[in-house]
């Protein structure tokens, strides 16, 4: 009998243990700077190349990631109601439209940030973790308590700068409070290469020289990118895209693998853009 | 009509000045200084390698934050 406990005991020793996702909260501290889109594109990237991702809406009283990947119809519990036990983790998690591997953990609309226990979110960011291969949270935006409960159970952590001195400031303080801990990366979203050209915008090497973060890629500016969201279909989905491109980009080199950091082109001006340029038109 | 000629002869980069701010602001922030002397940095003319104060206080600042 001894001998079969010893067995046994050495077969559980050396059975491996269960490989736990990553948990990455996505942040800025300002608001307004791409941080559920990028949230939504990344995580629909990551489901695309076969890992089991979910989406974890930490917005609590302001949700719009169920709105950009085209699921607010489908949501009937959210993250309260989990935390709160009123609904079981299934009960809540609504599968992508897109992809049999992405989920989604919707926010509640009608309450607040600071009904959130910490602790029980951080329980729950730890059981996705057991279920998941990614858990993105999508932080909000503030470093008050629905910034502190975001970064609760995340492990990592992506900040989402634009190119604008007030982004980069907000950036740079929430850098500083996250610590080391989190080994944060860094997404520059909205870049506008004819601006960068023009001297009319920070560059990404502007940006950085401050933040000095590892650099996972930079998104254009693009149009597309608010159609897609009116849509309710990432862009991702869409890899034939530079845009989706740079996102599938950005994924790989989150999933570890040795790509180039994806940077948008300075596209070409016709002349007739140019002259509407004169006259008060947009430029890319 | 000057708005036009404006942009008819470009305008001069605005990324220069959101850089300068930046670092402005980041010093603020990080070293906790007081508005006067933010001020006064702003107000500080050329030393004499052409870089003013407030720079070369940010590249103290850069290397001990």
């Amino acid at each position: 009998v001894q001998q079969t406990q010893t067995v046994q005991d050495e077969v559980q020793s050396s059975a491996p243990a269960p490989r736990l996702g990553r948990a990455i909260v996505l942040t800025s501290g300002k608001g307004g700077v791409g941080k559920t889109t990028t949230t939504a594109n990344l995580g629909t990237a990551l489901a695309h190349r076969g890992a089991r991702v979910v989406l974890v809406d930490a917005d609590v009283g302001l949700r719009n990631l169920d709105i950009v990947l085209g699921l607010e119809s489908r949501v009937k519990h959210h993250l309260l109601d989990v935390l709160e036990e009123r609904a079981s983790l299934d009960e809540a998690l609504v599968p992508g439209k897109h992809s049999e591997s992405l989920f989604l953990l919707a926010a509640a609309q009608s309450r607040e940030k600071d009904d959130v226990d910490t602790a029980k979110m951080k329980a729950l960011i730890s059981s996705l973790r057991e279920r998941f291969d990614y858990v993105l949270i999508d932080c909000p935006a503030g470093i008050e308590l629905g910034f502190r409960n975001a970064v609760a159970g995340a492990d990592e952590a992506i900040v989402i700068c634009t190119p604008e001195v007030a982004a980069v400031r907000d950036v740079d303080r929430v850098v500083g409070l996250l610590g080391n801990r989190f080994r944060p990366q860094l997404v520059i979203n909205r870049l506008r290469p004819y601006l960068v050209k023009k001297g009319k915008m920070l560059s990404v090497e502007d940006v950085n020289a401050i933040l000095r973060l590892p650099l996972l890629g930079v998104i254009a500016d693009e149009p597309e990118i608010i159609v897609t969201t009116n849509r309710g279909e990432p862009l991702a989905l869409r890899k034939d895209t530079p845009t989706g491109a740079a996102y599938h980009a950005i994924a790989a080199r989150v999933a570890g693998e040795d790509v180039p950091a994806p940077m948008p082109a300075v596209p070409k001006v016709t002349i007739l853009e140019r002259v509407g340029a004169l006259f008060g038109g947009r430029r890319a | 009509m000057i708005d036009f000629l404006k942009r008819l002869f470009g305008q001069s980069g605005s990324s220069t000045t959101a850089k300068e701010r930046l670092r402005l602001v980041l010093m603020t922030d990080h070293l906790e200084l007081s508005p006067e002397l933010i001020e006064a940095m702003k107000r500080s003319k050329s030393t004499s390698n052409g870089k003013t104060a407030h720079w070369r206080c940010w590249q103290t600042f850069r290397f001990f934050p």
